[in-house]
């Protein structure tokens, strides 16, 4: 399907504030938003292009590339340079009504809070990528589904028709419900513009009369890293869920990525082909934990890594990294006074009851920020918290004693899920519950 | 800082096309593994090392002679092959090993919207070059571990230019006897190039295994690859051939970049191709080898694919990375199948026994 993604280039001028609502608005609805949805992602891109108007004097022009990403519709913003205070991209940011300055900051809390996801990188050259990206709305799956019972002795991979996607939805969807199946899979019509967008792939079995008897999905998550999910078996039949993983791993065989993540797995997952990574405790949302375990295996080779590390952290990586056999070099990172900017930025990704917590920047408030992203976590009854450390940033290795500190533990380290290693803490969430 | 318009600038073949990253190193690689020893069984390189009159020249190069350039078109080694294959030296182009010939025979004969046509389990040079210079690769799935004729023959169309056979293929060693690749290229009668890569070639001693050279005169549309960093052992000199008819190569001439390969290997294949006791003593240990490891692997009730070729294939419980990995720290570095699209096998080079030993010494300790 052809997409039809734009740009904008303009001057940040207030004036300019309608061409652009308008822009924005009329773009989402004919890249299928519902109303409700576009206005969301219309009001959180004019609350950042009016906060940008207020603050950079040195900015003239500022460049947005608008997505279609059939699922979701992403806006960038493009602009050099980090001269913008971020700090109301925290969640968790509270607007002091006494404060002008921080009444100024309202329209960026809006913003973050009207988008599902909300990203900052660095683009190349020197410009800052500030990324806005909503969802489009999808009836959940509803209504009891099931395969008939009788016995089957053949499979065979079959074409991925978009029936026969919504077909497999809705069965995955009604597994054994201490599966812990990734939301997208609770959207069929979600999942069938997940593929036709590209970003996801999926291979599907049939029976003799192709009716779907299993499956797998795929997505590419950063450059060098793949998230398997499944695979989901709906009828048992010798040899079809390995016939399913390996399909996937001779697709993405020759590509750039260099490893396969399944923090989904299922039953029938092979373990042959797979590690263990390690575990995190997973909380419904009543409370009750339990365990879940994430596999990883590597396509290729290991190139080896710098890994940046706090004293702290040291003996753990050493132990996961030698129980791993991943060659890794650490590097203790000396933190000697050195000037911090005063505000940290943390964004919050959600997914059902659970939030990943990512640094953006480093800050002198860090401590007081990321406490009050606890309570708000606290007070929404979250229990099932984390928090990225990309190992590869040696800025983000500064954070570590306060992580120790507030009850996040290490649990795994997802190899080269980021620029580079990517640790998961987890939060202990005990006097939470 | 300047910002390169990259999208404007990059093709999407290329965007879309992944870089391969070679290994590193040996002393980087020991480094990274904490191993003293490496046994290299990844890249089927000849344990016997180059011929012993290579060798010589390799001794007695004069240095200064690194100061002058090579012979822009491997003269005096095409003469050499022209003698040796009955042939007009015209009908040969050199090349920078055989991964540049491959490059010429598709910038020849492809254009936009061209396809080429080869195997989803072989060689990976001939899709690579096809896709990032923007062509389509049309992968035809192995049957029993062998290249599908029939398959490959129903996916040509009126933009398929090349047809890509990896004889015996990399890495399952399977082969099509001369009767097979016969009735192949008389089915394409001629209005596609055909590529028979023999590479392996020189390790075949089945009498029906075919010379592609020696059909050259049958089928003009047959172009032949050769390579002297397998049995000759000059890999780390990168040097390799084409073979074809006299209008075929003309045709490809015109893509050949010259100046490509170095003094050193041109001279060091002219006296390695003569060499039929290095050929002899290569293949007794290779075969000595696989008796060896076909021995051992069946002990160890791991299933194998040992056909032609110094080289075999063994599919493992455990992920052939991790498998990796593991045997690296002990000092023996196999090759990971996955990119060849056959998770959990490994590929081992075969290679004096000792390597060999420490191979199977490290898969008991690892499985």
């Amino acid at each position: 399907m052809k997409k039809a993604d734009f740009f904008l280039e303009m001057p940040l001028l207030p004036e300019m504030i309608p061409i652009l609502q308008a822009s924005i608005e009329n773009a989402a609805i004919v890249f299928g938003m519902d109303r409700k949805d576009a206005l969301a992602l219309t009001l959180s891109v004019e609350e950042v292009y009016g906060y940008m108007c207020n603050h950079s004097d040195s900015i003239e022009n500022i460049k947005l590339e608008c997505k279609n990403g059939l699922y979701y519709m992403q806006v960038d913003f493009i602009f050099p340079g980090r001269n913008l205070n971020l700090r109301a991209f925290n969640l968790c940011t509270r607007i002091s009504l006494e404060d002008e300055n921080q009444l100024e900051e309202m329209g960026l809390l809006i913003a973050a809070r009207s988008v599902d996801r909300l990203y900052l990188v660095d683009d190349p050259g020197g410009a800052v990528r500030l990324s806005l990206y909503k969802e489009k709305t999808y009836p959940v799956v509803s209504g009891d589904v099931s395969i008939d019972e009788r016995e089957r002795s053949k499979f065979a991979l079959m074409p991925v028709e978009a029936q026969d996607l919504k077909r497999f939805a809705q069965l995955t969807a009604h597994l054994d419900t201490s599966l812990f199946i990734p939301s997208f899979l609770l959207y069929p019509g979600k999942l069938v513009d997940m593929v036709n967008s590209g970003e996801y792939r999926v291979a599907l079995a049939g029976d003799e009369q192709q009716e779907v008897i299993g499956g797998i999905v795929w997505r590419e998550s950063s450059p060098k890293t793949i998230e398997l999910f499944g695979p989901y078996i709906f009828a048992a039949v010798s040899g079809m869920a390995e016939a399913l993983i390996e399909y996937c791993l001779e697709q993405i065989g020759r590509s750039d990525a260099v490893g396969v993540i399944n923090r989904y797995p299922t039953p029938w997952l092979s373990r042959e082909y797979f590690e263990l990574l390690g575990k995190t405790d997973v909380y419904s949302p009543e409370g009750n934990k339990r365990e879940a375990e994430a596999y990883y295996r590597q396509l290729g080779e290991d190139l080896g890594l710098k890994v940046w590390t706090d004293p702290d952290l040291t003996a753990y990586l050493q132990s996961q990294y030698q129980r791993l056999f991943l060659p890794r070099n650490l590097k203790i990172v000396n933190h000697m006074g050195e000037q911090i900017r005063s505000n940290s930025v943390f964004t919050s990704d959600f997914d059902h009851n659970r939030v990943t917590l990512r640094p953006l920047m480093d800050g002198r408030d860090a401590a007081e920020n990321l406490n009050e992203h606890l309570l708000l976590f606290a007070h929404e009854k979250i229990y099932n918290i984390f928090f990225e450390m990309d190992l590869a940033e040696a800025w983000q290795s500064r954070l570590v004693p306060l992580l120790l500190g507030n009850k996040f533990k290490p649990c795994l380290i997802l190899p080269y899920a980021s620029r580079g290693d990517l640790l998961l803490w987890q939060y202990e969430v005990g006097d939470l519950l | 800082m300047m910002a390169i318009p990259f999208d404007h600038l990059v093709p999407a073949y290329i965007n879309n096309f992944d870089a391969y990253i070679p290994s590193k190193p040996d002393p980087e690689l020991k480094e990274m593994y904490g191993c003293s020893t490496l046994y290299r069984l990844n890249n089927n390189e000849n344990p016997l090392g180059p011929p012993q009159a290579s060798r010589e020249i390799l001794r007695r190069f004069p240095p200064e002679r690194a100061a002058v350039y090579p012979s822009g078109d491997s003269y005096y080694l095409r003469q050499k092959l022209a003698e040796v294959y009955g042939l007009h030296p015209d009908q040969f182009l050199v090349g920078n090993g055989a991964n540049e010939v491959i490059s010429f025979v598709i910038y020849a004969f492809c254009e936009a919207g061209d396809n080429i046509i080869t195997a989803d389990k072989t060689f990976a040079v001939y899709e690579w070059v096809a896709v990032f210079s923007g062509y389509e690769a049309r992968l035809v799935p192995l049957k029993d571990f062998a290249f599908d004729d029939e398959a490959m023959l129903e996916q040509i169309d009126r933009r398929s230019k090349i047809l890509f056979i990896c004889n015996p293929n990399n890495p399952t060693g399977t082969y099509w006897n001369k009767e097979k690749l016969c009735g192949f290229l008389d089915r394409v009668d001629g209005r596609q190039i055909v590529v028979v890569d023999e590479a392996y070639c020189e390790f075949v001693e089945k009498d029906d295994f075919p010379d592609g050279i020696a059909l050259l005169e049958r089928y003009p549309n047959l172009v032949v690859f050769r390579t002297f960093s397998k049995m000759f052992g000059l890999a780390g000199l990168r040097i390799g051939y084409l073979v074809g008819s006299l209008d075929v190569v003309n045709i490809i001439r015109k893509t050949c970049v010259v100046y490509s390969v170095n003094t050193l290997a041109q001279e060091a294949a002219i006296l390695a191709i003569d060499d039929k006791d290095h050929i002899m003593r290569t293949r007794q240990l290779v075969a000595a080898e696989k008796a060896f490891l076909e021995k051992e692997l069946g002990k160890l009730g791991l299933s194998f694919v040992i056909n032609e070729g110094n080289f075999v294939m063994v599919k493992l419980p455990i992920s052939d990375s991790l498998a990796y990995r593991k045997l690296m720290a002990q000092g023996v570095m196999v090759r990971t199948m996955t990119g060849f699209r056959f998770p959990n096998y490994i590929r081992i080079t075969i290679a004096r026994h000792e390597a060999m030993e420490s191979f199977i010494e490290g898969l008991k300790k690892i499985l």
